[in-house]
């Protein structure tokens, strides 16, 4: 049997393809090598540093022996930080230091965020700025009591209009959670209709924009929707093969209407009437996976008072709607829709509204620019709305960017054009207001982080 | 060309066998068995149970970047951003940190419901998945 030269050729270029995989394997090597050195002398060094750090708090505490409990526990800490900072890697990005922080996180963990910016409008804006701001500074708790049992506790410090200083008790919800497709919250706890409300609220920097669409603003801040509840809520996810569903029924204390604000009667229900609210969403996978779209709905009544108790109106409150998000490495997006059938308690004339907003970004790295569409066609004869302050027809065009500094951080500019309509108000004791309506702009920069 | 296709098979084996020399696993307590999909809805935090279990995933900081790549197709940035907003809207504690496969395969095994990933599965624990 004679060698052929095909087959001369065919052992001629295996034998080059062994040589090549022996080569890389022989490079993989050499660079494991390299690195395992690398690695050593990093060791040795971060050994040297806690050598040192302990012959310096064996000092310390002969030094402060029986005067200063305190300081060894602190110098200890700091030796601990060294330790964990020389175990971290030199590349060690922000995102890393973010998880060395949880690293160490022990009992309950505060965690939170915090806004500072500066605001500027023109002159037609009613809720005028010019200037440097103060945001919120927004802490919340999230003990664990064991496998079931949770809280969630938040409180808000802000600035009011007036310039005082205020502390909200934003949420203080107890839950238990059976399962996955049950948990139970009893408090007071963020609305669940829509998306924004649950997902930002006071988180600055978990939102894109600066500013809330304004009819999902704050109750103290001109939202006219009912952003807090005290109630029991019920929640939960239950997947259906690869898709997801999500719900949320409530149970709250109606909102009043009181200094032209909703009050979501914290304390206790000006009276028997409850609010009663659902939320369904629909999470798929596959080439939609970060898609999620649902249905809302919430119905209570809601009287509107004096500020000496008498009342103004009476509203029976029934409003549904729809929602999504789409969030890809690329893009997200956000939507929500309301509609309104109030109908007033004296007169039995029902009013429909309509409130809406689309907002779209487009993840550049770090840089997220975003437009956002906000539109509130309010019926000018629904004393649910025409009682509150913000009560009025309005389009507004928002677009900004946000830059993430770090997971944690971010700067972020918005600049927006709003045009209100004109409509006749109720104002505290009931006399009808004219609001002439017209257009403003308004320019804002923030830079905010979470903890 | 036998030979040819022979040393193609190898050469390929070969590569195949670095492939899964360089693979990492996910471990849990004896206790839990989840498949693929749920390890994922764990570190999403789209899932706290196994049953009545409850879950306790960990994170290993020595091998962090790899899981996130593989597992979640995610980054540190962007798991930061979503645990923050989970804690937020939902009250649900991120998974702990370990520094080393040794914390993470040592608390796997002495924690009923625990979770983490490693390097290679040491005796005590059970492994879920290779990645």
């Amino acid at each position: 049997m004679h060698s052929t030269p095909r087959f001369t050729r065919s052992v001629g270029r295996s034998a080059v393809g062994a040589a090549v995989l022996l080569l890389c394997s022989a490079a993989w090597a050499d660079e494991q090598a390299d690195r395992i050195k690398a690695l050593e002398q990093q060791l040795q060094t971060s050994l040297q540093l806690i050598e040192k750090l302990s012959a310096r708090v064996s000092e310390l505490e002969r030094a402060n022996k029986g005067t200063a409990p305190a300081a060894p526990s602190a110098v200890a800490a700091g030796a601990e930080q060294a330790r964990s900072a020389a175990r971290a890697p030199e590349s060690a990005d922000h995102a890393a230091a973010a998880m060395h922080m949880r690293e160490h996180q022990s009992g309950t963990p505060v965690h939170g965020f915090a806004d500072v910016g500066a605001v500027w409008s023109s002159g037609d804006d009613p809720d005028r700025r010019n200037g440097f701001t103060v945001g919120t500074l927004d802490l919340y708790l999230t003990p664990q009591f064991g496998d079931r049992v949770k809280a969630l506790m938040e409180i808000a410090f802000e600035f009011e209009e007036s310039g005082t200083g205020a502390a909200d008790m934003e949420r203080m919800q107890l839950g238990y959670t059976v399962n996955d497709a049950l948990t139970v919250w009893l408090g007071r706890f963020h609305t669940p209709f829509g998306l924004w409300n649950t997902l930002f609220h006071h988180g600055a920097n978990l939102q894109t924009s600066i500013f809330r669409p304004r009819f999902v603003a704050f109750e103290d801040q001109g939202g006219v929707l009912p952003v807090h509840a005290v109630g029991a809520w019920a929640t939960g996810k239950v997947r259906l093969g690869e898709q997801r569903i999500t719900y949320d029924a409530y149970v709250a204390n109606g909102s009043a209407i009181r200094e032209r604000r909703l009050d979501p009667n914290s304390f206790t229900d000006n009276d028997g009437n409850k609010m009663l609210g659902f939320n369904l969403g629909y999470q798929p996978s596959g080439r939609i996976e970060g898609l999620t779209v649902g249905v809302h709905g919430f119905a209570s009544k809601v009287k509107a008072y004096t500020p000496s108790g008498a009342m103004l109106s009476s509203t029976r409150l029934r409003a549904a709607g729809a929602y999504f998000s789409y969030e890809t490495d690329d893009w997200e997006s956000i939507g929500e829709y309301y509609r309104f059938g109030n109908s007033d308690e004296a007169t039995g004339v029902r009013h429909d509204s309509s409130l809406w907003f689309a907002q779209v970004g487009r993840n550049v790295g770090s840089l997220t620019p975003f437009v956002r569409f906000e539109r509130a066609s309010l019926d000018a004869a629904d004393n649910y709305f025409r009682t509150q302050r913000n009560g009025r027809s309005y389009r507004r065009t928002a677009i900004g960017a946000s830059y993430a500094l770090d997971p944690m951080s971010s700067i972020k500019f918005e600049l927006s054009s709003t045009r209100e309509s004109p409509v006749l108000l109720i104002d505290e004791i009931g006399a009808l207001v004219p609001f002439a309506g017209g257009s403003y702009r308004r320019a804002a920069l923030q830079y905010s982080i979470a903890f | 060309m036998r030979i040819q296709g022979l040393a193609t098979v190898l050469i390929a084996a070969a590569t195949l066998l670095l492939a899964d020399a360089r693979a990492d696993v996910v471990i849990a307590n004896p206790t839990v068995e989840l498949n693929a999909d749920q390890v994922r809805d764990l570190y999403l935090g789209e899932m706290q149970f196994a049953g009545k279990l409850k879950l306790v995933p960990l994170d290993n900081r020595e091998r962090l970047h790899d899981f996130l790549e593989r597992v979640l197709q995610s980054d540190e940035r962007k798991y930061t951003a979503r645990w923050t907003r989970k804690t937020f809207r939902e009250g649900i504690a991120a998974p702990a940190v370990k520094d080393s496969d040794a914390e993470v395969a040592a608390f796997v095994r002495r924690t009923p419901g625990a979770v983490g990933y490693v390097r290679e599965a040491t005796p005590g624990v059970k492994v879920l998945q290779k990645y």
